[in-house]
């Protein structure tokens, strides 16, 4: 149970209850006392609170029991045709490995099965990269195959790509019929692509990823539009949810700030400033949730509770081109600089080679091993973040970039939950206040002075 | 080599993993699914047919000839139906 300063009140967080309420200095003292020496609460309104709180309440557990994967992931290729400026993959610098149809295969394959073996109904296919379309027939035959072999199997299944929307209308038509959902990368109007997202001969890819967004918005694939924030236009956040609302159809939009390169390097962009982007992200939240088109934080999702951020830990089962079963589909080199492992195992020769310990050690990357987020409101959320780009190792309140925007971000959408969207403005024209609350070293209830 | 095109007419779509075509002037309609469906869709991207054959040898676990033998036979039948017309 957490309780988060704002402004003269408090919010009091349950989230395992799902719990928000907003109460004052007395009845966060007589909670206080309620749940130090259980001292009993007489008031009506506290009385309620007390009873919601559940004692035998179930806590999120980390996976267990045998490797089903909760979806697979496919990378055709780590080969791209543009040259984003901040991209991380070092695309372009050496030949891109192709997965082989026998592989695409022999995953498709083992993963179905392996669904099936547990009682599944339903399976999730997903494609990632480098550009996936940049090997578009591994593609085109994984889906058929995954069609065919989940109706053999009496699955349903559901197709995901994240694409950089470089691609004629055949394709760009292909994927609107073919696929469920479409995570197209798009930073914003087209001075902001063409500054982030050019071609490798230095052309803008702004019109030809505008056509696709507007070609996919008229497709029954649900869109969800994907820009990455740097310092450049973290103040453009706004506008850019304005003109995407103006512009295309999207079920959703993620806004994703910039990851510091690993290894660091000299950039032309760095990682938005974190108060910043959290600002910014309210803002532009508010102009596409008025649009009916849901903005997407993850990390911030005060609906989901979890104790693994990304696939790892989730039993996700990526698969490389050269036959790697890793559970994160960032590159080995930029686990290794953390010094993670993240291959659970191999497919060579139609065999698939499982290494157990290695499915432990990705289990074993959850919240309950992240001191750092123990005392956190965000716990069940964010549970930590990224394992690669999100390391704080240090005391509770040793709050790093993600940790600030992610609690910014969570406050405004648990106040949100409560129809206080006027307070959290309030709130937020006190800096003092907000760094009080932000900051704060422990949100549990029994830590924080009232 | 036989070539093949489809009649002017025709036009298709895909839903759920089937693909629904319609001749616009007769009136006529189809639906493919499975290999079929697949069959006609990697044609329609475009594929040469020798790379159709080897996806499809892959997706119904057969040799290659028996890949090749599947797909002059919907060639056929497509063009019996009057889907397919012959031509440049």
């Amino acid at each position: 149970m957490f309780l988060v300063p704002v402004a003269d009140r408090f919010l009091f967080y349950a989230p395992l209850d799902s719990l928000i309420v907003l109460i004052d200095r007395t009845a966060a003292r007589q909670l206080r006392r309620y749940l130090d020496c259980r001292q009993p609460v007489t008031q009506g309104p506290l009385q309620e609170i007390v009873q919601a709180l559940d004692p035998a309440r179930e806590l999120p557990l980390p996976r267990q029991g045998d490797f089903v994967p909760s979806f697979l992931g496919l990378l055709p290729t780590r080969g791209c045709n543009l040259a984003c400026r901040y991209c991380g993959f070092a695309v372009g610098e050496e030949p891109q490995q192709r997965m082989s149809l026998e592989l695409a295969r022999d995953a498709v394959n083992w993963y179905l099965d392996t669904v099936q073996r547990a009682g599944g109904k339903h399976a999730e296919i997903h494609f990632f990269g480098g550009e996936p379309f940049y090997a578009p027939e591994v593609v085109d035959f994984a889906v058929h195959l995954g069609r065919t072999r989940a109706r053999e199997a009496g699955l349903t299944v559901r197709f995901e790509v994240a694409t950089n929307g470089v691609f004629d209308e055949r394709r760009c038509r292909w994927i609107a019929d073919n696929l469920d959902a479409v995570v197209l990368s798009l930073d914003g109007p087209p001075d902001v692509q063409a500054l982030h997202r050019p071609y490798r001969d230095g052309r803008s890819s702004a019109e030809v990823v505008e056509r696709t967004a507007e070609m996919l918005s008229e497709g029954p694939a649900a869109l969800y539009l994907r820009a990455c924030v740097t310092d450049a236009t973290v103040e453009r956040m706004p506008e850019i949810a304005a003109w995407f609302c103006e512009r295309f159809r999207p079920a959703g939009v993620c806004f994703e700030p910039l990851q510091p390169p690993t290894p660091p390097a000299r950039a032309p962009f760095e990682p938005p400033d974190p108060w910043a982007f959290g600002r910014a992200f309210v803002l532009a939240a508010r102009i596409l949730e008025a649009h009916g088109i849901e903005a997407v934080y993850a990390a911030a999702d005060i609906h989901t509770r979890r104790t693994s951020f990304c696939p790892v830990g989730q039993d996700t089962a990526i698969v490389s081109p050269d036959g790697t079963i890793s559970a994160c589909y960032l590159l080995p080199r930029d686990w290794e600089m953390r010094g993670l492992d993240l291959r659970l195992g191999r497919i060579a020769g139609g065999q698939v080679h499982l290494d157990r310990a290695a499915v432990a050690a990705a289990r074993a990357l959850n919240v309950y091993n992240k001191p750092h987020c123990a005392r956190c409101f965000c716990r069940w959320h964010c549970a930590g973040g990224c394992h690669v780009n999100h390391g704080p190792t240090g005391p509770n309140g040793a709050y790093d970039r993600l940790c600030i925007q992610t609690r910014l971000i969570a406050l405004r959408n648990l106040l949100q939950a409560l129809d206080q969207e006027p307070l959290f403005d309030a709130w937020l024209q006190d800096p003092s206040a907000v760094k009080r609350a932000i900051l704060q070293p422990s949100d549990r209830l029994l830590d924080v002075e009232v | 080599m036989t070539r093949y095109r489809c009649v002017p007419s025709l036009v298709w779509v895909q839903d759920a993993g089937r693909v629904l075509l319609v001749d616009q002037e007769t009136l006529q309609a189809w639906t493919l699914e499975g290999a079929e469906a697949a069959a006609w869709d990697l044609l329609a991207l475009g594929y040469p047919a020798e790379r159709v054959v080897a996806m499809l040898a892959l997706l119904l676990d057969v040799p290659a000839g028996q890949a090749a033998s599947f797909l002059e036979g919907r060639l056929a039948a497509w063009l019996e139906v009057g889907m397919l017309q012959e031509g440049k």
